[in-house]
């Protein structure tokens, strides 16, 4: 496996909802890869496919059309050794952390149940042993945690949990869907922290899906943006932050709420002109236009670049 | 200020239990000036909506607001008006935006039904000087007249939630208080919804409580701000001089969580 | 577990459980408690309650004590077992049609509609019926047989709300098999449902029998608490004023349900927290009435 080869990589996937006559596309020739030891984020708003992305990579939708690329090999055709082996190395934390444990369980059980799993040479001490450095590695003390059920944690603990779970089958994929959204304030940049160290530690690939963009900076050297299923703008995340070359881009980074810049009112004709880049946002583009170094479009008809 | 619209003193809420009592809200006062946008910011447990759902007298057992405290509307004490009086003061005085105000539409009448609805309780009015208002609301949301004829559910999210803005605004009330009311919207349409009650605002002169937990956004909209912590008002100024100079610990804090979306970013070992 | 713990604290659940228990008690040590023998004849017909007879006598001079705590015993018996039974088939069945879909779900489906839209005592009646006179045993196969449809139903519904969640998903997507997600991720989230659904069921299996052997349907040789009834009102028990023949398992039932009842509602409280008013809703209207505030 070459040095820039994508550990996994999803080529031109497509997931289609809806009747024949009807189709909706809920994911449209969505291309990516995720590199060992580099963060990307997928921001959009609700319904632009995103989340649609996060379960095609965790195998829960099938694709209808293109292949996932696991090491290079398409998954379609894997063996059942090979999907356990993709299991363990694909891992997910979820948005929200009042139900991405199981109330009747102690810690321990979430922690040693994927060791038991996928790591079956270890025996009931080394078990032992490993979920307390789980634990310690999220910042999280052994002796105070272990044998607490989650209603018994906050939210932060909860998610930090989460990471120690994800982490617990020594994965090389992490798909963090939204998991500061609901979180306070204060304690989301602990977890994006956490997360950020995990990666450089064990030189993991993060997908870092969200809608709050300025989160979306803090952690990730690339981004994409998605609309109605499709990629609509990626590259660099300075390159696109900075100089968005899509109308939707433009018109996400502007909405975004930034304390810096005073509310603007409304124009008189923006209604309209929201509208109008919505629609053609959503229409299937098959072009893709080259902008910067690393910074990549899929232009809408009569677009003006620049 | 001239005649605050909203003044709380001493506001005191607690939640009793039966072995020991919370007190959600310790000791609360400030004020809102006609016309003015104040903007409540906090995180989960801080007390916000508490105070809210106060102002309304919409709490149920085991809320409880102190003796002592007072909440006064245009110089009237709601916590002194009896049922009747509540009544009248409720949409009249006081319109409220929920959280899941999308939800808080009745799913089984039509848009014009709920309109009527408001409309004919507190002003008696008939059906058809109903469906004239009710377009006119409308209009002020930017929304068709022939969408009276829709059920909540042909509507979308940003849309119901203009309609449950115009529904507020029926009786002109001189305060609005929103709670959280853009956080289930993607940013585009928070951004619609608040230009228009930003105009609305300027054209109809009532005030607006607004509580959220988006600090960007709070700075961005409000005139000023308070900023809770744990039941109590640990800060309020106007909203520039809460972003650039803040004067309390937590306050300082919450700003050096929030990553920034250009230029310089915030430290990286902020918030560990 | 958390539960019995917080259970143990209620006091509903406290009631009921004493009641439970001190019925099963008695059942269970039947023999002790009294020396005659329930289906012999002791003395003299419909004698009133006694130092002799502490519940007085049947019309064929039988013990009404002796009949009622040895009546216990079959009745808890089908009771729990039928209950035990229709638990545990609706339990297992809702949650594999829940979390399975498709087509399993399906015919699961299917088979429990059919089961439902039949009529069920009716359905008992004919049956026990048709057997002739059945004994306890018959009776409770009968019931657990007819009457599982309920608890599939609501078991189900439970289950599917709980497959969306997302730590099942992360236990699926760890490769968890199947067997192991609806036994240990699914079901311990279940257990106040199939708790509930367990004492309903016994307590309509209880109900189910009196009613039979009130009807006739029942083994005259055994007794029961039905049987009683039935005795009772062959012998036109009260209009010869021998209240004690026909009230004795009248009470007796209804103290069961009552204890069971409390149980279930107690269950439901400690499962639901926002059931749990009690000591707050005194302490609250208190402090109202002192002045000390208002809503």
């Amino acid at each position: 496996m070459s040095e820039n080869q994508p550990i996994l990589a999803l080529d031109n996937v497509s997931k289609i909802f809806g009747r024949a006559n009807q189709p909706i596309y809920a994911a449209r020739s969505v291309s990516f890869g995720l590199h060992a030891g580099r963060t990307l984020a997928l921001v959009g708003e609700s319904g632009s496919g995103k989340t649609t992305a996060a379960r095609l990579i965790m195998r829960e939708y099938h694709p209808d059309e293109g292949r996932l690329l696991f090491r290079g090999e398409p998954l379609g055709k894997a063996s059942a050794k090979a999907i356990k082996a993709y299991r363990a190395s694909v891992q997910m934390v979820f948005q929200d952390p009042f139900s991405s444990l199981n109330p009747a369980h102690t810690i321990r059980y979430h922690l040693e149940r994927p060791l038991r799993l996928h790591q079956r040479q270890l025996g009931r001490a080394e078990r032992r042993a490993a979920a307390e450095a789980l634990l310690e590695r999220v910042k999280l003390d052994p002796k105070l945690i272990m044998g607490k059920f989650p209603h018994e944690l906050s939210g932060g603990q909860r998610q930090r949990i989460s990471i120690a779970r994800a982490l617990a089958v020594n994965p090389q994929v992490i798909v963090a869907d939204e998991p500061t959204s609901m979180l306070d304030v204060s304690v989301r940049l602990g977890i994006l922290n956490l997360l950020n160290d995990m990666k450089k530690q064990d030189n993991l690939a993060l997908l870092y899906i969200t809608h709050d963009i300025a989160t979306a900076r803090f952690v990730a050297e690339d981004i994409m943006v998605m609309y109605a299923g499709q990629i609509v703008e990626w590259g660099a995340m300075d390159s696109v932050l900075d100089n968005p070359q899509h109308p939707y881009t433009r018109l996400l980074l502007a909405a975004v709420p930034d304390p810096d810049r005073r509310f603007d009112a409304a124009q008189p004709g923006e209604l309209e002109q929201i509208e109008t880049i919505r629609r053609q946002a959503a229409l299937p583009q098959k072009d893709i236009q080259q902008v910067g170094e690393n910074h990549f479009i899929r232009p809408i008809p009569d677009m003006v670049i620049g | 200020m001239s005649a605050p619209v909203l003044s709380i003193r001493n506001l005191n809420i607690d939640y009793i239990g039966a072995e020991a009592n919370f007190r959600a809200v310790k000791d609360v006062s400030f004020d809102i000036a006609p016309g003015e946008f104040f903007g409540l910011a906090g995180e989960s447990g801080c007390g916000k909506s508490t105070i809210a759902f106060a102002v309304s007298r919409l709490h149920r057992p085991p809320a409880l607001i102190r003796t002592g405290s007072e909440i006064l509307v245009d110089g009237r004490d709601v916590l002194e008006l009896d049922k009747d009086a509540l009544r009248r003061f409720r949409w009249r005085e006081v319109a409220m935006v929920f959280q899941s105000a999308m939800n808080s539409l009745n799913p089984v009448l039509t848009i014009e039904a709920q309109f009527y609805d408001v409309l004919h309780t507190h002003k008696g009015m008939s059906r058809e000087a109903a469906r004239e208002r009710a377009a006119e609301l409308l209009k002020l949301v930017d929304i068709p007249p022939d969408r009276l004829a829709a059920y909540p559910h042909q509507c979308s999210g940003g849309m119901r939630q203009r309609i449950v803005i115009a529904i507020c605004l029926a009786l002109n009330p001189k305060l609005l208080i929103m709670d959280e009311p853009t956080t289930a919207l993607d940013v585009v349409v928070q951004r619609e919804i608040l230009q228009r009650i930003d105009v609305l605002r300027k054209r109809l002169g009532f005030a607006v409580l607004f509580i959220t937990h988006d600090l960007g956004l709070m700075v961005q909209v409000s005139d000023r701000i308070g900023i809770m912590l744990e039941g109590e008002l640990v800060e309020v100024n106007d909203a520039q001089t809460i972003y650039r100079s803040p004067q309390h610990d937590y306050t300082k804090r919450l700003w050096a969580s929030m990553p920034k979306l250009h230029g310089d970013q915030i430290r990286p070992e902020a918030g560990a | 577990m958390t539960l019995f713990k917080q259970l143990l604290g209620n006091k509903k659940a406290l009631v009921g459980l004493t009641i439970l228990v001190a019925i099963i008690l008695i059942a269970i040590f039947a023999p002790l408690l009294t020396e005659y023998s329930p289906t012999r004849r002791v003395g003299r017909p419909h004698q009133p309650p006694s130092w002799d007879h502490w519940l007085g006598t049947t019309r064929l001079g039988h013990d009404v004590f002796s009949r009622l705590v040895h009546g216990a015993r079959v009745s808890l018996a089908v009771g729990f077992g039928a209950g035990l039974m229709i638990t545990i088939v609706g339990t297992v069945l809702g949650i594999i049609a829940g979390y399975k879909g498709g087509v399993i779900d399906e015919v699961i489906n299917f088979f429990t509609n059919m089961v439902l839209v039949v009529p069920n005592l009716p359905l008992l009646l004919v049956i026990a019926a048709f057997v002739g006179q059945a004994g306890p045993v018959v009776i409770a196969l009968i019931l657990g047989f007819t009457s599982w449809a309920w608890g599939v139903r609501v078991t189900r519904s439970e289950t599917l709300s709980i497959r969306q969640r997302d730590y099942v998903k992360s236990a699926e997507m760890l490769g968890e098999p199947s067997w192991r997600i609806m036994a240990l991720e699914i079901f311990p989230n279940l257990i106040s449902i199939v708790g509930i659904n367990f004492i309903g069921s016994v307590i309509f299996a209880v109900i189910a029998e009196a009613t039979l052997g009130f009807l006739g349907l029942g083994d005259p040789n055994t007794v029961s608490w039905g049987i009683m009834l039935f005795n009772a009102q062959n012998a036109s028990a009260l209009s010869v004023g021998a209240w004690w023949d026909l009230l004795s398992p009248c009470f007796a039932l209804a103290l069961l349900g009552l204890g069971l009842a409390l149980l279930n509602f107690a269950i439901d409280e400690v499962a639901n927290p926002r059931l749990r008013t009690g000591g707050m809703l005194k302490s609250w209207s208190r402090m109202v009435l002192l002045g000390e505030g208002k809503l």
